[in-house]
């Protein structure tokens, strides 16, 4: 019990000196609210906006998630596709450093012109940003299996297939997790950049850029909160999987800590 | 001993007189300055002045400046300066109020979101003195008020479209119900491949986009000409507090300023030439510059052929366009807004 609250508020109490040094800077070096505005002026930017600013949040929240999925999927396909032969991973490798070399917003006009101004360009961007990180982590995973395991699996009979789905893949399920949370930081940029470039109606994005253009610097913070927000609560709902999935990691966690105890 | 002093004490008195003498050989030049008028005598130090954009990156608009600087306008009104550029579009304002730079060229919504907000600054001078803000389709299809209904207009999510769609969709008796509005980033590309079925835009920036893209005018339908107000789109503007402490150099600014301006107008295809030279690398085509200057031309002298006088009405009928759309609460007086004392005198 003791172990949960630590972990609860420990973030908090990070989060919230975040927060003091910020309006301490505001404070000290008398930063104008134009310029800058304290947390608290931004946060109540943002009740004072939350019926207009929750329907659209949600919008970002879906073309987050969307995206995500789908560049998790397509990083995992990728890993293990690599992962069969060293002539396949030397091909496919240098594109998926090239593509992340790509600045997005280049690639993010002409994916609205290829794909509309719906949610489907947003999906795409998302993805991008999302399928390096997690595809690298799994075949990390993939490559770096214990050599007498696998010895010891293939001097038992075992066949490519059953070695794959029984050892390569276990081990990369920690890696893959690395890779699902450095992804999940990322996203909701991928789903912004896709809002500002192009969106029908109103957008997060869009929202911010019309409050800064009307020089309502609160608000632009207020948002900037929220989408701070959106990325961290999928952050720590990848997390919540991976304990689920990853039970072993958290058990040996807790015994270390009952025996520090 | 008695001669020591002596001495110390006419050294002292020399001092004195030489000290007296540089103060009074600066207080003669003050007055110089001040007799001859500080927009037609060069003082010996130039006054350094920092001018803001209000984009990020250089653009033909910047012609008036860059005559300034290039024909010597600014060296004979004893100015040095110095154009930077805003991290975005928005902050062109900013930049201003914190004294980042001491003039610039902002929007006029700018300038009144920037009255609301109580930042120190005011607008100086019309850059253009007319609406050339409007709705445009690629080459060849109808620009017309019957035209829109139903159609996917692009715009930019900026208070100035905000403000300005309502007035033409109205006088083509429809709502913002009866078009598809989308925010874009950048609208030529989109338009020219279809994929928006009108664009908003100013017509200096869109028309000469579409005729450097595809040597084809686009069709114009222009907002002032079908229900918006016609006011300007951007304004020379000032941080109070420095042009308080420096009104010379303000006037002596937009003295030279006009004087620019009327030459950039009458010479088209030399002062884009000059731009050209002092940006080489400013990443249009002379094409677009050209169509983007020649168009601009026609909007920055009003009717009478003036250039950068403002108006009450000017600024009351913005106003009262940006309270209709709820972006500002109250509209100000319209001394709050600009003043024309720093203009040279007709």
């Amino acid at each position: 019990m003791r172990t949960v609250v630590r972990a609860i508020a420990i973030p908090i109490v990070s989060i919230a000196l975040v927060f003091l040094v910020w309006d301490l800077i505001i404070r000290i070096f008398d930063v104008q609210p134009f310029v800058a505005p304290s947390p608290g002026e931004a946060i109540a930017a943002l009740r004072d906006n939350w019926d207009v600013l929750a329907p659209l949040a949600l919008d970002t929240i879906r073309e987050t998630v969307y995206g995500f999925v789908v560049g998790a999927v397509l990083g995992i396909v990728l890993a293990v596709v690599m992962a069969q032969t060293r002539v396949l991973q030397g091909l496919i490798y240098p594109v998926l450093i090239t593509s992340q070399a790509v600045p997005v917003i280049a690639i993010a006009a002409p994916l609205v012109i290829l794909l509309g101004f719906g949610i489907l360009p947003k999906i795409v961007l998302v993805a991008w940003i999302v399928f390096f990180p997690v595809a690298v982590s799994v075949l990390d995973g993939l490559a770096n299996v214990d050599r007498d395991l696998l010895n010891l699996a293939r001097a038992m009979g075992g066949s490519r297939w059953r070695v794959f789905v029984h050892i390569r893949l276990p081990a990369a399920v920690s890696p893959l997790f690395t890779g699902l949370k450095i992804g999940a930081t990322y996203a909701v940029t991928g789903a912004i950049i896709g809002e500002l470039v192009a969106s029908t109606g109103q957008s997060l994005a869009g929202f911010q850029r019309t409050a800064n253009g009307s020089l309502d610097t609160p608000a632009v913070w207020g948002v900037t909160l929220l989408m701070t927000a959106i990325g961290i609560g999928w952050f720590l709902l990848v997390v919540g999987v991976e304990r689920l999935a990853t039970p072993w990691r958290t058990r040996s966690t807790r015994r270390r800590l009952r025996s520090r105890a | 001993m008695t001669r020591t002093r002596l001495t110390a004490l006419l050294l002292a008195l020399a001092v004195a007189a030489l000290v007296a003498a540089c103060g009074g050989s600066d207080s003669s030049t003050e007055t110089t300055a001040a007799d001859t008028g500080a927009a037609t005598t060069a003082p010996a130090e130039p006054t350094k002045v920092t001018f803001s954009y209000f984009w990020t990156a250089t653009e033909y608009p910047l012609i008036p400046l860059v005559v300034a600087q290039e024909q010597g306008m600014f060296e004979k009104a004893g100015l040095d300066v110095e154009v930077i550029f805003p991290p975005d579009p928005a902050s062109a304002t900013k930049v201003l109020a914190t004294g980042d730079s001491n003039l610039g060229l902002i929007t006029t919504t700018d300038q009144v979101f920037a009255t609301d907000g109580g930042l120190p600054v005011k607008s100086i001078g019309n850059y253009t003195t007319s609406n050339n803000w409007g709705l445009f389709t690629k080459p060849g299809d109808p620009a017309t008020l019957e035209a829109i209904k139903g159609k996917r207009i692009s715009g930019y999510g900026d208070s100035w479209t905000n403000a300005m769609l309502p007035f033409v969709l109205e006088e083509a008796g429809l709502t913002d119900k009866d078009v598809e509005v989308v925010t874009v980033d950048w609208d030529l590309p989109l338009l020219l491949a279809g994929k928006v079925d009108m664009s908003t835009n100013t017509t200096n920036y869109l028309r000469a986009g579409v005729l450097d893209e595809t040597g084809k005018e686009p069709g114009v339908l222009l907002a002032r000409d079908n229900g918006a107000p016609d006011v300007p789109v951007w304004v020379y503007a000032g941080n109070t507090q420095w042009m308080d402490e420096n009104p010379e150099a303000t006037a002596a600014f937009m003295q030279a300023i006009a004087e620019a301006t009327q030459w950039a107008i009458d010479n088209p295809a030399e002062a884009v030439a000059a731009y050209e030279q002092a940006y080489p690398d400013n990443g249009a085509s002379t094409k677009y510059n050209q169509a983007g200057w020649e168009d601009l031309v026609a909007y920055i002298p009003n009717a009478d052929g003036d250039l950068l006088i403002q108006t009450d009405d000017q600024w009351t009928q913005l106003g009262d366009a940006l309270q209709g759309i709820g972006e500002l609460d109250a509209v100000a007086e319209p001394g709050a807004y600009y003043t024309n004392e720093y203009l040279p005198q007709r």
